[in-house]
């Protein structure tokens, strides 16, 4: 059990790695050339000329980095919200399967596997965006906004495992009356 | 024996977890300063040497030029020879 729980992680994974090293570079790339500052590719990767340019840079970069990552944890939410399958509304359900979009139906333990990972990331980010505006490479209010948006994801990702909890005593209760 | 092979496996996967939420966030040092600013730096910080400079007095240079060098002790034996 724990050897699958394990690998469903890592499958889960790789989709947020991707995006987020794509959306570094691109962001760098994208940043640098709307505010015209030079950035020169050597083989240690990208530089800015000067230490004001790269904290300009870096802090926005991050900030596309985290706002993507939220963006990541909206759509798990949106879809434990609305199209999980333990809480699901028949009619929606209906919708779904008319669609041709059942596979946007999941169970908890995908949903929840993919907003572990995808919270993983951005308190990481968070973590390092703290390192770095302790040091003076980031500005302070990317990190607080990271902060924010971390404390928001979890509180929501919590209700919705309170719900799930409760649904889980319900139908147990109801099980053990019916056995009764 | 299984158990044993099950706990490497288990640790392969976490290390390699690991790995994976690690990779995309150390990403951010892919930004640096580049080597030229820095070698500038450097260079203005060099044209900002405080230490006194290194002085000749008029005597030495007088004494040098006018006065005859003192040959050195072997040099009558390389004549010799």
């Amino acid at each position: 059990m724990f050897s699958k729980i394990l690998v469903k992680l890592i499958d889960q994974a790789i989709v947020p790695a991707i995006l987020l090293i794509a959306a570094r570079i691109v962001s760098v790339v994208l940043i640098a050339s709307y505010n015209k500052i030079d950035v020169f590719i050597d083989a240690a990767g990208f530089n800015v000329s000067n230490p004001t340019e790269y904290l300009f840079v870096n802090s926005y970069s991050i900030l596309v980095m985290g706002s993507i990552l939220f963006l990541g944890i909206a759509y798990v939410l949106v879809k434990s919200y609305v199209l999980h399958e333990s809480h699901i509304t028949p009619k929606l359900t209906a919708q779904m399967f008319s669609l041709k979009l059942s596979s946007f139906i999941q169970t908890s333990f995908d949903l929840y596997s993919q907003g572990s990972i995808w919270l993983s990331y951005l308190y990481l980010l968070m973590f390092v965006a703290g390192l770095m505006a302790f040091f003076g490479v980031v500005y302070l209010w990317v990190f607080t906004t990271l902060v924010g948006l971390a404390v928001i994801a979890t509180i929501l990702l919590i209700f919705d495992v309170e719900r799930e909890v409760e649904l889980g005593k319900k139908s147990f209760a109801e099980s053990v009356e019916e056995e009764l | 024996m299984k158990n044993l092979t099950r706990l490497i496996f288990d640790s392969l996967l976490i290390l390699m977890l690991l790995g994976m939420l690690t990779l995309p966030i150390s990403s951010i040092g892919l930004l640096g300063i580049s080597n030229k600013a820095k070698t500038q730096d450097t260079q203005v910080l060099s044209s900002q040497d405080t230490r006194p400079a290194k002085r000749i007095l008029i005597k030495e240079v007088k004494q040098t030029t006018e006065s005859s060098v003192s040959t050195p002790s072997n040099s009558k034996k390389v004549n010799q020879r």
